[in-house]
Order: C-alpha cells, then sequence, then structure tokens
C-alpha cells in the first residue's frame, strides 16, 4: 500500500507540521493550499490517501472530496476530513456518506492509528 | 382622574338680559315687577274713579251750597221794601214840593233814619231827578263816587238794584226807588256790601271751611269777597246752571264753582271749593295705594326670594352633586330630599347617581381587570420577546462562534502538532524541556475546553472534580488578571479552610468571570474587589467577591443569571449563566446580594472536599 498522503489546508503552518510529523512517521507526504490544487493533484497524479480541512476558500473540502472520487482514479482515494466545528450534527452530516472526520486539534495518536 | 373643565352649553347663541341673571335674582324680580305692574294698573283705575266720585261729590256740595245760599239771600224786593218804606215819608216829599231848610233837615233824618231789618250799612241816602242828577244827599262822598249812576229804574218798576261800586274802602251798592207820589223822584240809599270779618266768618262756618263766597257785578265788575276787592270769575263762567271749573287767581289754583245770577239784580255770586281739597281724598288714597304697592311689593319680592331660594338652593346643590360625579367623586344628595316635584328630582337624581357610581365602580373593576389581563397579555408578549431577541443572539451567537471556533481551533491545531512534532522528535531531550512541552500541552488542551464550554455551555462537559485549594485556585486565576492602578484586589482566606471538591477549571473560569465582572462594575473611578471565603455549615465553603460599584437593583437579582442577558454595553451575557452552570455542574450554587448604590457580593457556595455528595 503506498505511504503517499496529500495533506491539503488553506493553513500554511497546519499543511507544514502535519507533513512533518507524518514524514516522522514513515509517510511520504505532500502539500497543496487549495481544493482546486489538491483536486488537479490527485486527479492527475493519483493519490491512495487525502487528509483535508473542510472548510476552505474557493473549492471546500466536501466538493474537493466529490470531484476525487468521480474523476475516474482507480483505487479511489481514502479521505479524511479535518474540521474545527466540533457541532455533533455537523459531525454527523460530514460522516454520512462514510468519510473519516477528526476535529481540529487533531489527536494525532488517534489519526496515525487510522491511517495505518 | 384629574377633573375635565366642565362647559354648559346655553339655549340660545345670544342670551337675553334675563339669561345673565339667576334664577334666585330672576324671579324675585320678574314677581316683584308683576306685583307693581298689576297694583299699580288698579290703582290708577282706583284713582281715577275716586277723583271722579269726589268731583261728583264736590259738585253735589256745590249745588247744595247754592241752594243754602240763595235761600239765606235777602232778596231784592226786601231790600227795595225797605227804602221804599222810607222814601214814603212825608217829610221826603215835602222837601221836594218845597226845598226849604226846614224841610231839608226834616227830610235828611227821614232819608237816615233805618226802617225794619234793614240797619246799618246805609252809608248814605240822595234824592235824586229822572236824570240821575243830585237834589239831596245826606253822605257828599258816597253821592260823589265815580262812575255811572246806575239807578235808573225802568218804566213799571217801583225799584231797582244797581251794580256794586266801591267808595273808599267799602264796596257799595245802590238801591233806588221812586218817590210816591212825586213824579221824576228817587230816592237813592248807599248800602254797604261788605260785611264785617266776624260776619264773614260766621257766613263761612255756614258754608263750611275752605268754601269761598263771592259776589260781584254779573258784567265782572267789583267782585268781592265781602272783605276786599277779588278778581272776578271767567266771564264764560258766570251764567252757568252747572258747576264749572276754572283758575280765578292762580295762586289759589283750581276750583270747583257754582256761580249764579241773583235775580231782579245785575248782580251774581259765586261759590268756590278748591279742586285741591276736592281731590285730597283722592290723593290720600293714591298715597296709601302707593305705600300698599310698594309693601306689597316687598313682600313679594321677600316671598319670590324665599321661594326662588327653595327652587334654587336643591337645583345648586344637584349641580355641585354632578359635577362632583364628573369629578368621580361620590354625590350626596340624600341631605335633601322633600315631598315636592322637587323632592323628585332628586330622588330621582340620587337614583341615577347611584346608578352612575355603580356603572362606574363596575366601569372600573372591568378597567382594572382588563388592565391587569393587558399586563399580563404584554407581561408575555415581553417574555415572548426577550425568548425571541434570545433566540435571535443564539442564533447569532452559534454564527460567531462558528467562526471565532474556527479561527482559534485552527491555531490551536497548529500548536498541537507542533508540540505533537517537538515530544516525538525530541524523545532524548532534558526533562524541563518535556516538562515545558507538557504544559503547553496542558494550555491548548484547555483553551480548546474553554471554547468547547462557550460554544455548548449547554452541554457543559461533566467537571472533573477534585480536591483543591479555594485559596490556590483564585491565586492562579488573579495571575492572569493583569495588574491596574484603578483596581484593588484583597484576598483573606482563613488558613483553616478545608479543601473543596471542583472542576479547578470551571470554578477557575467562574471566579475569573467574577473579578472580570467587579472590576468592569467599578468602571473608571476603580477600587477594592474584595474576595473572602468561610465555611458554610459542616460540608460547604462560602467564597465571597464584593465590589464597590453602583449595586445591582433587586428586581435584576435573578435576571442576571440568565443566558444572553446583560447590562453591559459590551458582551453577550454569557459570563454568569455559564458560571452558574458550571457552579451547579460542581454541587454548588451562585447567587447575589447587592442594594442599588452599596455594591454588590456575589456568594459562591461549593462543596468541601469528602463531603457526602
Amino acid at each position: 500500500m503506498s505511504r503517499r498522503i496529500l495533506i491539503v489546508d488553506d493553513d500554511h503552518a497546519m499543511v507544514r507540521t502535519l507533513c512533518d510529523i507524518l514524514r516522522l512517521r514513515g509517510w511520504e507526504p505532500n502539500g497543496a493550499h487549495s481544493g482546486e490544487e489538491a483536486v488537479a493533484i490527485v486527479c492527475g497524479n493519483g493519490y491512495t490517501n487525502v487528509l483535508m480541512d473542510i472548510r476552505m476558500p474557493g473549492m471546500d473540502g466536501v466538493a474537493a472530496c466529490k470531484a476525487m472520487m468521480n474523476c475516474g482514479r482507480n483505487p479511489a482515494p481514502r479521505v479524511v476530513l479535518m474540521t474545527a466545528h466540533t457541532a455533533p450534527e455537523l459531525l454527523e452530516a460530514a460522516r454520512a456518506d462514510g468519510t473519516h472526520v477528526v476535529t481540529k486539534p487533531i489527536d494525532m495518536p488517534a489519526l496515525l492509528e487510522y491511517l495505518q | 382622574m384629574s377633573p375635565e373643565p366642565v362647559s354648559y352649553p346655553t339655549a340660545a347663541s345670544r342670551p337675553g338680559v334675563l339669561a345673565r341673571f339667576s334664577l334666585e335674582q330672576k324671579v324675585p324680580l320678574v314677581a316683584a315687577a308683576l306685583i307693581v305692574t298689576v297694583a299699580a294698573a288698579i290703582s290708577i283705575a282706583a284713582y281715577v274713579e275716586v277723583r271722579h266720585i269726589a268731583r261728583r261729590a264736590a259738585y253735589a256740595h256745590i249745588n247744595d251750597l247754592v241752594k243754602l245760599v240763595t235761600s239765606g239771600q235777602r232778596t231784592a224786593t226786601q231790600l227795595t221794601g225797605a227804602v221804599h218804606a222810607i222814601a214814603t215819608r212825608p217829610a221826603i216829599a215835602a222837601y221836594l214840593e218845597s226845598p226849604t231848610p226846614e224841610h231839608q233837615a226834616a227830610a235828611l233824618t227821614a232819608m237816615l233814619t233805618p226802617i225794619g231789618p234793614v240797619t246799618g250799612n246805609v252809608m248814605g241816602a240822595d234824592l235824586r231827578d229822572e236824570n240821575g242828577r243830585l237834589l239831596l244827599t245826606t253822605n257828599p262822598v258816597t253821592a260823589n263816587a265815580p262812575g255811572d249812576f246806575p239807578a235808573v229804574i225802568p218804566a213799571g218798576d217801583s225799584a231797582s238794584l244797581g251794580k256794586l261800586r266801591t267808595v273808599g274802602a267799602n264796596i257799595v251798592l245802590p238801591v233806588s226807588v221812586r218817590v210816591p207820589g212825586m213824579s221824576g223822584a228817587y230816592l237813592v240809599e248807599w248800602r254797604r256790601a261788605t260785611t264785617s270779618a266776624s260776619a264773614n266768618q260766621q257766613t263761612r262756618q255756614l258754608i263750611g271751611p275752605g268754601t269761598t263766597l263771592l259776589y260781584g257785578n254779573r258784567d265782572g265788575t267789583f267782585w268781592t269777597d265781602l272783605e276786599k276787592l277779588v278778581p272776578a270769575p271767567p266771564a264764560e263762567y258766570r251764567n252757568s246752571k252747572d258747576p264749572v271749573e276754572y283758575t280765578r287767581v292762580p295762586s289759589q289754583g283750581r276750583v270747583v264753582a257754582g256761580v249764579v245770577p241773583i235775580p231782579g239784580t245785575p248782580w251774581a255770586f259765586a261759590v268756590e271749593f278748591p279742586l285741591r281739597e276736592v281731590m285730597a281724598p283722592a290723593d290720600t288714597f293714591l298715597r296709601g295705594i302707593i305705600a300698599i304697592t310698594l309693601i306689597c311689593a316687598a313682600l313679594g319680592l321677600i316671598a319670590a326670594w324665599w321661594f326662588a331660594r327653595r327652587l334654587t338652593t336643591p337645583l345648586r346643590q344637584l349641580t355641585d352633586a354632578a359635577h362632583s360625579i364628573a369629578r368621580g367623586g361620590e354625590a350626596n344628595v340624600l341631605s335633601m330630599v322633600g315631598t315636592d316635584e322637587l323632592g323628585d328630582l332628586v330622588a330621582s337624581f340620587a337614583v341615577m347617581s347611584r346608578q352612575v357610581e355603580d356603572a362606574r365602580k363596575s366601569l372600573e373593576e372591568r378597567v382594572s381587570q382588563r388592565t391587569a389581563e393587558l399586563n399580563e397579555a404584554l407581561n408575555q408578549l415581553r417574555d415572548t420577546q426577550e425568548h425571541l431577541v434570545r433566540r435571535e443572539k443564539l442564533a447569532t451567537l452559534g454564527q460567531l462562534a462558528g467562526g471565532v471556533a474556527h479561527e482559534l481551533r485552527n491555531p490551536l491545531g497548529v500548536m498541537s502538532n507542533g508540540i505533537f512534532y517537538l515530544e516525538t522528535v525530541l524523545g532524548s531531550a532534558p526533562p524541563e524541556v518535556r516538562e515545558y512541552l507538557g504544559m503547553l500541552r496542558e494550555q491548548v488542551t484547555l483553551s480548546t475546553k474553554i471554547i468547547d464550554d462557550l460554544l455548548g455551555f449547554a452541554r457543559i462537559s461533566p467537571a472533573d472534580r477534585r480536591p483543591v485549594q479555594l485559596a490556590d485556585l483564585v491565586g492562579r486565576q488573579l495571575a492572569r488578571i493583569p495588574s491596574s492602578d484603578r483596581i484593588r484586589i484583597e484576598t483573606g482566606f482563613p488558613t483553616t479552610l478545608p479543601p473543596v471538591e471542583v472542576d479547578p477549571v470551571h470554578i477557575g473560569q467562574v471566579v475569573l468571570n467574577l473579578v472580570t465582572n467587579a472590576a468592569q462594575a467599578m468602571g473608571e473611578c476603580g477600587g477594592t474587589v474584595r474576595i473572602s471565603a468561610e465555611t458554610r455549615g459542616t460540608d460547604g465553603v462560602a467564597l465571597r467577591v464584593s465590589d464597590d460599584g453602583p449595586g445591582i437593583p433587586p428586581e435584576l437579582h435573578e435576571r442576571i443569571f440568565e443566558p444572553l442577558f446583560t447590562t453591559k454595553s459590551r458582551g453577550i451575557g454569557l459570563g454568569l449563566s455559564v458560571s452558574r452552570a458550571l457552579v451547579h455542574a460542581n454541587g454548588g450554587d451562585i447567587s447575589v446580594l447587592s442594594e442599588p448604590g452599596r455594591g454588590a457580593t456575589f456568594i459562591l457556595t461549593v462543596p468541601v472536599a469528602g463531603a457526602p455528595a
């Protein structure tokens, strides 16, 4: 299984810190800073794992996730969404289609375990 | 209810003269005027009638007097008879036949010797021929008195009476008779017509006081009241069968008179009676009736005034009562119940005023009831409005909190990542570094928790209660507050204070909130925040936070703990409600003591560590 993972967030510091942590744990992370950029990378190069913020300027995480699923890559990438919103109903809605959602600040041990 | 000015419309746009007066003035005036008018009409009619009667009585009196005087007069025959008797004396005839001195002396004696009842009053006697020429006289004064010789005896008559004339101070009348047997010779006797004062007095007594008896010639000359010459009655009244009225002497006024010719003579007499005296009873009657009229008018005035007062007093009281009702007071009309129409009116008014009063009270009750209902509805509406506003605030707060949470959770997430990275790469770092990293992680976790509490104060996380020294907890929170010149903070904790069992994050947030509120309440002037604690009962500790601020009105003591209620110009009104929720979650309670102007004290009660739950 590929260890490549794309980190998508409009917050550069978030992308940087996540990339550093995942690299430490043996992953091959790359960063992107918008939904459009992420969709282009995933659909062009193919990524098996994507860790993406929901709320971003322009295309948001949910729309980008759908675009990645529908661009014909096989296998479709595994997407984990991040959000600063903690309202239970919001989380329920985001998880409705089977997508994994984590809240910020991210519980890193739990995330790493999930990704393994 | 404030009394409103009451205006009463007048019946006519231009009130008449009478309308300016009150009934109390009008009724007596009208009554007096009526009395005076009726009395005056009756009086005038009676006066005219009395005058008429008096005049008729006066005329009858005059007629009686005329008869009396006529019957008392000596007739011309009586007068001439006496003179005729003298003329028959032989001495006179003898003188006329032979006028010798001896015959003359005898004739003069005969001429002056009176005969019968005709005595005195003879001033002189003449003998004259048919042309009036003087032949012999006993008194030259009378014989030569001025004036026509009047005693021309008509043919066939034996004697005649001449017109009156004056001789000196006397009024005299000539009586002529033919000297029997001597053709063309006449004896003329001059008799005094005036009488003595006593005789006149007797005459007046006879004809009555106030009556004047006059004699004079029919031609208007030589009229006398038997004492002196007087003006004659007007010519047109000198020969009248009926009594007449005229003014003879202006100073004596108008008189009622009878002017009657004396038969067989050129004379007439007049009986006069002053009209003033005739009318005196009528005038007396008039004065009396005027006095009676005035008395009646005065009595009528008083009676009408009394009646009008009796009429207007209840009316005025009714008016006052109506005004009283109009002002919303009660009308006391029971004191003036009578049995007449006014009494009925008053009774009706009393009934009406009671009904008005009842209606007013019932109306007031209904109004107050309706007002209470309206107030209740208004309160419900206000509550609903506040509820809506609160929901609106909550919705806004939700949006705001969402944004803030996102913005804060992102940097917290970066920090958290950074700490995780450092802990991973610095596995062999010195213990101090690892300790500091732990402290950082703790603060990030704390911050995340505060955000969670803020967002979901209704879903406050379960309290993580553990024994805590209240003084330490408070000290840690005070250290987070920047020092200020305006605000002094005094703390006083007994050393014997037992530890309390609370979530230090929860209660720390509450303490921070209370101290911040206290500092804000004292505003720019600043002041002292006093924090103290004491045991309460066996299983509680009370923490007091007091300020010198303006205090909190009693009606707000509960409301300040409601979510989104705030008295500050800034703030979302969550602080105290979150505090109360947090304290409740820790098994404690929070309340406030305050009087406006005397600061506020918040009392936080928490359980002692180890106390039974």
